[in-house]
């Protein structure tokens, strides 16, 4: 990797055309007329937020008097990078056909998990990823492994509904998706869940797993739990988990 | 007295800290209870059934306290949270019970410094947990809750609870008022006779108690979806209901026009099985609705934070002189001002 400019990891900054220049690209909305008030105004607020030479390069007309905006500014800050910490679950996934081969081995009977996506999102993209059939980025769903019963609710699904299914199957494992969530509402979509779970006392009986583009296994921690999984996960990465769990409160 | 002494006179070996939503002032709480153990001379031990003492809050991104713990404290933590703690630890204990964040370890403080915790995201885990610090010398154990999760605070546990509420819960003063008095409540509903006490332990099982003595058994899963049942089984000479497990919104709204329903009591175990919308549970208390429980939470304090992260807060002294008229009988303690003045 010659002639490549050396990055300082600890003072990372946005990259735009050359290294270190702390060029972004963001847009919003601002309910005001659109017109060269609404850019100055816009161009006002990008200073604000800290970024020099704040520049307009795009608004559109939103009607009834919101205006669009696409914006460059430079970036003044950085971050350390060299002292981040994110924990991740120390697993090693096992494949499809791993997971297969463990169920039949070590579970011998299937492994039943219901997945739905709770409260009010509608946005089925995560949980249909990881449970349908033909999964997503050429990784089958769980639908397709041998041994695993899975049970898909879809979308707006409430806890009472999820919990009442999970005890009438006998499910070994509920994954809940939380995708898109204006104001935090899905924590306390989560934490519900939970608390739901210990009042029917089935928290110690059931694994529970969520899943979404804002979830990681801190905020599992803090939501209480056993797992969570972030975006670029697939249906081996919770499989794997959810079998070994099963496995372990089998002794 | 403060609230360490009241703790030890009443023998409570187990105390959680439940928040009534997030940054309402749990772990500023729980500083305020090392600060006051320090004083007094108590060995305490901590943990948490979130994550706690990290620097920024993972889901407002907003600035948390550290956790400062001092020489001799116990503490169960996962071993992920461990790594990345100040303080000089001795470990006592790898205890097998795994959370998100790793193993749950146990240790002992040899230097002051600060920590973070994260303990077993279950109650029956922490139950588990919280025994094992006081069998290593702990004679009070905290436990920091999550969010707005009250599992741990059920009197099944935990020996006793403090209720952390604040600004953060709206920015209209008589709605924090409202809602922590709708908790308060709820966590200390009082306790059932023991005649139908004796016959929900003995069936345990959700079942509608009649004078004649008879007891009917609704043929249900659980009584989350089971309200309709329920409903077909009360009768004239219905005197109490019990629920195991969850009381929902569902489930009142599937008895709620029973004629019979007034004059009855509806038992469940204790207050953290509540989930009733506030409305819904307002309007039927209104209507004559009786709820008792088999086992009350004992509420130690209510602890006042008037300021909320996202911006605006309250006049402390406003916040808690109002904060009185709402609660009576419990101990009301502003963290934040500090101001535990009037003894």
């Amino acid at each position: 990797m010659e002639g490549i400019q050396k990055v300082d990891l600890t003072k990372v900054k946005p990259y735009g055309d050359t290294l270190n220049d702390g060029m972004v690209q963001m847009s919003f909305s601002l309910p005001v007329p659109y017109g060269d008030e609404a850019c100055e105004a816009a161009r006002q607020l990008a200073s604000k937020m800290g970024f020099d030479d704040p520049a307009v390069v795009y608004s559109k007309d939103l009607g009834v008097g919101y205006t669009y905006f696409v914006m460059y500014g430079k970036c003044t800050h950085t971050v350390d990078y060299t002292t981040i910490e994110v924990p991740k679950v120390s697993m090693e996934f096992m494949d499809r056909h791993e997971v297969e081969d463990y169920i039949s081995e070590n579970i011998k009977r299937d492994v039943v998990i219901v997945g739905a996506c709770t409260g009010t999102d509608a946005h089925t993209v995560g949980i249909d990823a990881i449970m349908n059939m033909k999964g997503f980025d050429g990784n089958y769903g769980l639908e397709r492994y041998k041994g695993i019963e899975a049970i898909n609710m879809g979308s707006q699904v409430p806890n009472e509904e999820l919990i009442a299914k999970a005890i009438e199957v006998k499910a070994d494992a509920i994954l809940v998706s939380q995708v898109v969530t204006q104001k935090d509402v899905h924590i306390a979509n989560l934490t519900q869940l939970v608390e739901m779970m210990e009042a029917e006392g089935l928290r110690d009986k059931i694994i529970l797993v969520c899943g979404g583009p804002r979830i990681s296994h801190e905020l599992a921690q803090e939501l209480g739990y056993d797992a969570g999984f972030g975006s670029g996960s697939f249906a081996n990465h919770v499989a794997t988990f959810v079998v070994k769990k099963v496995a372990e409160k089998m002794v | 007295m403060n609230i360490i002494e009241a703790i030890r006179q009443n023998n409570y070996a187990t105390v959680s800290i439940v928040g009534l939503a997030k940054n309402a002032g749990k772990t500023v709480t729980l500083n305020y209870l090392i600060e006051e153990a320090e004083k007094s001379g108590i060995r305490i031990g901590i943990t948490s059934t979130g994550r706690d003492g990290e620097s920024t809050d993972l889901v407002t991104q907003t600035q948390k306290p550290s956790i400062l713990v001092t020489e001799g404290m116990i503490v169960a933590t996962a071993k992920n949270t461990l790594l990345l703690s100040g303080a000089r630890t001795e470990i006592l204990e790898t205890t097998g019970i795994n959370t998100p964040m790793g193993e749950v370890i146990i240790v002992k403080v040899r230097q002051r410094g600060n920590i973070q915790i994260a303990g077993p995201v279950s109650a029956l885990d922490m139950k588990k947990i919280s025994k094992k610090l006081n069998h290593y010398g702990a004679q009070i154990v905290f436990i920091d809750g999550a969010i707005d999760r009250k599992a741990v605070s059920s009197p099944v546990i935990t020996d006793a609870c403090i209720i952390a509420t604040g600004a953060v819960l709206s920015r209209d003063m008589k709605k924090v008022l409202e809602k922590t008095a709708h908790s308060v409540e709820c966590l200390t509903l009082n306790k059932a006779d023991n005649e139908p006490i004796y016959i929900a332990n003995k069936h345990n099982k959700t079942c509608i108690i009649q004078n004649t003595g008879e007891v009917s058994i609704p043929d249900i899963k659980t009584s989350i979806t089971g309200g309709k049942k329920i409903n077909e089984l009360i009768n004239e000479n219905t005197t109490h209901i019990f629920i195991k497990g969850a009381l929902t919104t569902s489930l009142l709204k599937d008895i709620e026009g029973n004629k019979y329903l007034r004059g009855i009591k509806i038992i469940i175990e204790d207050g953290t099985k509540i989930f009733a919308d506030i409305n819904v549970w307002n309007e039927m208390r209104r209507k004559g609705l009786r709820v008792e429980v088999l086992q009350p939470v004992n509420v130690v304090a209510v602890t006042l934070n008037p300021i909320s992260p996202t911006g605006y807060f309250f006049d402390s002294v406003e916040f808690k002189s109002e904060m009185e008229k709402y609660l009576h009988g419990v101990k009301i303690i502003d963290v934040v001002a500090g101001g535990d003045l009037d003894g």
